[in-house]
């Protein structure tokens, strides 16, 4: 009766985005039928992935396409994936197809995680459905976890987003210093936006009895690009492993087919993406086939480089035209108005107590994001009382330092649009 | 105590901390409206003094700048109050007046109708003024309903810290000396200016290409004219005599046709300036916008000689408990009027 109530719910919501509900819910029910065809009449494995693809791919590589409104629903790329996998295992005869039509609705159309992802494998979804547990544990287990997310989202996304806006809106008079200024604050907003919102889907999933996958892993700290997208949109890499890098032959037959089945992951990567981010997937494919090549002994300046050369390449995202993004990222080696970006980033939207606010909520991220396994385990131990006094004390902090109200759309998240 | 009544009890003890911390918090974020834009705590300021007014006023800037109950009572004895706030539209104004038979039965309610012209909500930032400090009752869920623009929410009302946390880093001395306490900077609802701007040039009249009032605002001014004869309270139509915005003769002819239809008194002061005495040259502080003291002084004893004679409203001079009430507040108020000239005597000297 609960899923009955949670896929109602889900769908419900997803209608205010328009008609294109109607696609979900087809997709739903076709994917589910093929499913159950797929043991036997292999064949429909096929069809449905290379329509699903075709689809995605349309949609990426242009724009606006026929009846956009309705077969371009918001999240496709999320449950895309989720489809194509459940599909290419049952092909592969790892599972038995889900025949509880309910049960495969909610785990396409899981409304906490549609918009957004973690991309969750079936059989962990359907062992997380089975194992639903509401309790009241759970439920301030996963206000605290949303809670959290939001805070990531309202105090330091939202007051970074600002000035990336502010200086990605002009790239002919902001380059060099403010650039660079943009990159590394972007690298923070897109993560605790990113991050924030996956914090917010796993604690409203929680809430609701569910666990998902986690999706980050303090990538930050990270000492190279390959370490990185082992701790980076962790659901996603685990997909392009399983589906893309493993059946080319992973690292298998040499170092030769290793770099092309690296770069084709990165590839798809870039696709899903968008057409745009073909490049920057190649890149960051380059790098992470280096793999640890480029490491020193020193696990600060580790941190520090990667950390770098990540925000730099954030660049294709911050200036979605390529030539844009190129000259940009050049610039912050050519032009150095660095005494101009201090004169005038006081005057590009944010305050000092806006910045004071995101910094301090920086700090506590990189704390929270260090030691974020003790603090969960501690947070386990603590009294219902100590647990509602975090939730109080984040409550409060959110409302009085949060940025929101008329004027900021905190429901978009910008991985919602990929 | 067994362990469940332990976390039950400790609980409750945290919940209740949240709400005492959450509860001065938003009040902290929230504007005083004491020292800057004094217009947003007028309409609070008439809970200390709500009951026993012969004469209820509400409208716009036009009602608390141009008419002083002080004047009214010096001269005629009436017991006056001024239920004005910066753009308040007809439904507000009908909304303040349901609140205020919550609190007494004046005889007389004067509706100042320049509101008219505006028959959809005007800025958050005027709805704020008129609601933010208003008590809660049906009354202000009603107004906030009716007043908000398409990015308002409803729930900032409800919780104004979803609309005032952004002010953490503007705070300033006065949010923390009106916390808990507020002051008068009205007298009985009048907003007193004693400087002197005179009349210039006005922006050109212009052709508005339609000059109906919007039937949303007949809507409410029928509301409040049933509202009015529910309560026995006689409803009377005035327009201050302002030099601008333009009170076009379309407006005052559609006005002139509601009163006679339903029988009520309408005075249109903006044609009887050479009646009152009024010469914008010296009884006006902005320009013609507003009237100054000198200005509400003339105004308020031209309308105090209507309501006494035309409209049979008691002398109370001679009622020792108002009397002493007035009394004092005369003495502040005269105190003030001088404290201000001299300031500003003091001002030009430099």
């Amino acid at each position: 009766m609960i899923n009955l109530i949670i896929f109602v719910i889900g769908i419900a919501v997803y209608a205010g985005y328009g008609i294109s509900v109607l696609y979900l819910l087809a997709v739903t029910l076709l994917s589910y039928l093929a499913g159950r065809l797929i043991p036997r009449h292999r064949w429909v494995m096929w069809v449905s992935t290379v329509l699903q693809v075709s689809l995605l791919l349309l949609l990426r590589v242009r724009h606006r396409l026929p009846y956009q409104s309705i077969i371009a629903p918001v999240g496709i790329s999320y449950f895309t994936l989720q489809i194509i996998a459940y599909h290419v295992d049952l092909y592969r005869g790892r599972y038995e197809p889900e025949k509880n039509l309910l049960r495969f609705g909610l785990f396409v159309t899981w409304l906490p995680h549609i918009f957004i992802g973690p991309i969750e494998p079936y059989p962990r979804m359907r062992a997380a459905l089975e194992e639903r547990h509401i309790s009241v544990d759970h439920f301030l287990k996963g206000a605290v976890r949303s809670l959290w997310g939001l805070f990531q989202k309202l105090l330091i996304a939202s007051r970074l987003g600002v000035i990336v806006s502010a200086v990605s809106a002009d790239p002919d008079r902001y380059d060099g210093a403010f650039a660079l200024a943009a990159m590394l604050l972007y690298a923070v907003q897109l993560y605790a936006d990113f991050s924030g919102g996956i914090d917010i889907v796993l604690g409203v999933s929680r809430m609701l009895g569910i666990r998902m996958s986690e999706n980050f892993d303090a990538p930050y700290f990270s000492q190279s690009v390959s370490e990185f997208w082992r701790r980076w949109h962790m659901t996603l890499g685990a997909w392009l492993r399983e589906y893309v890098y493993i059946p080319l032959g992973g690292s298998r037959r040499g170092r030769l087919r290793k770099f092309r089945n690296t770069m084709a992951a990165f590839l798809v990567s870039g696709i899903w993406h968008g057409g745009g981010y073909l490049l920057w997937g190649l890149i960051h494919g380059i790098f992470v086939f280096l793999g640890d090549s480029f490491k020193t002994k020193s696990k600060l300046l580790n941190r520090a480089l990667t950390f770098l050369l990540v925000s730099l390449l954030w660049s294709f995202f911050i200036w979605p035209d390529t030539a844009d993004a190129l000259r940009m990222a050049g610039s912050v080696f050519t032009v150095f108005n660095y005494n101009v970006l201090f004169a005038e980033i006081g005057g590009m939207g944010l305050g000092p107590g806006d910045w004071i606010v995101s910094g301090a909520a920086c700090v506590l991220l990189g704390l929270y994001d260090w030691k974020s396994k003790s603090l969960r385990a501690r947070f386990c131990t603590f009294s219902p009382a100590a647990k509602i006094s975090v939730i109080c004390l984040l409550a409060l902090t959110i409302l009085t330092f949060g940025r929101y109200g008329i004027g900021f759309s905190a429901s978009e998240f910008i991985y919602s649009r990929f | 105590m067994k362990k469940k009544e332990k976390d039950i009890l400790s609980t409750g003890v945290v919940l209740v901390v949240f709400c005492i911390i959450f509860t001065l918090i938003s009040m902290l974020l929230q504007p005083k409206y004491m020292t800057e834009l004094e217009e947003g705590s007028f309409i609070s300021q008439y809970y200390r003094e709500a009951g026993g007014h012969d004469v209820i006023f509400l409208g716009d800037c036009e009602v608390y700048a141009n008419y002083s109950p002080m004047e009214l009572y010096r001269d005629y004895g009436i017991t006056a109050y001024i239920r004005g706030t910066p753009q308040q539209l007809v439904w507000m104004s009908y909304y303040v007046a349901e609140e205020t038979f919550r609190y007494e039965t004046p005889r007389v309610l004067v509706f100042n109708v320049n509101a008219m012209r505006y028959s959809e909500p005007v800025s958050e930032a005027y709805n704020r003024l008129t609601i933010d400090q208003m008590r809660w009752s049906g009354s202000k869920a009603g107004m906030i309903l009716a007043s908000m623009t398409e990015e308002e929410q409803f729930l900032s009302y409800v919780f104004p810290i979803l609309r005032y946390h952004s002010r953490f880093d503007q705070l300033t001395q006065e949010d923390f000396t009106w916390l808990f306490r507020v002051r008068d900077n009205t007298f009985n609802g009048f907003h007193l200016h004693t400087e002197i701007i005179p009349a210039g040039a006005l922006p050109a009249e212009r052709v508005l290409p339609d000059y109906q009032f919007g039937d949303i605002c007949f809507e409410y001014l029928d509301k409040l004219r049933l509202l009015c004869g529910e309560n026995g309270t006689e409803l009377i139509l005035v327009k201050a005599p302002s030099l601008y915005p333009y009170w076009y003769k379309e407006y005052d002819a559609q006005i002139r046709e509601y009163a006679s239809e339903y029988g009520l008194s309408y005075y249109n002061f903006a044609e009887l300036t050479e009646d009152i005495g009024l010469d914008f040259s010296e009884d006006t502080y902005d320009g013609g916008y507003h009237l100054n003291l000198s200005g509400a002084v003339k105004l308020s004893r031209y309308f105090g000689s209507i309501l006494t004679e035309g409209h049979g409203l008691t002398d109370h001079r001679q009622d020792p408990e108002i009397a002493s009430v007035y009394n004092e507040k005369l003495q502040i108020y005269d105190k003030t009027i001088e404290e201000r000239i001299r300031e500003q005597e003091d001002e030009k000297d430099r």
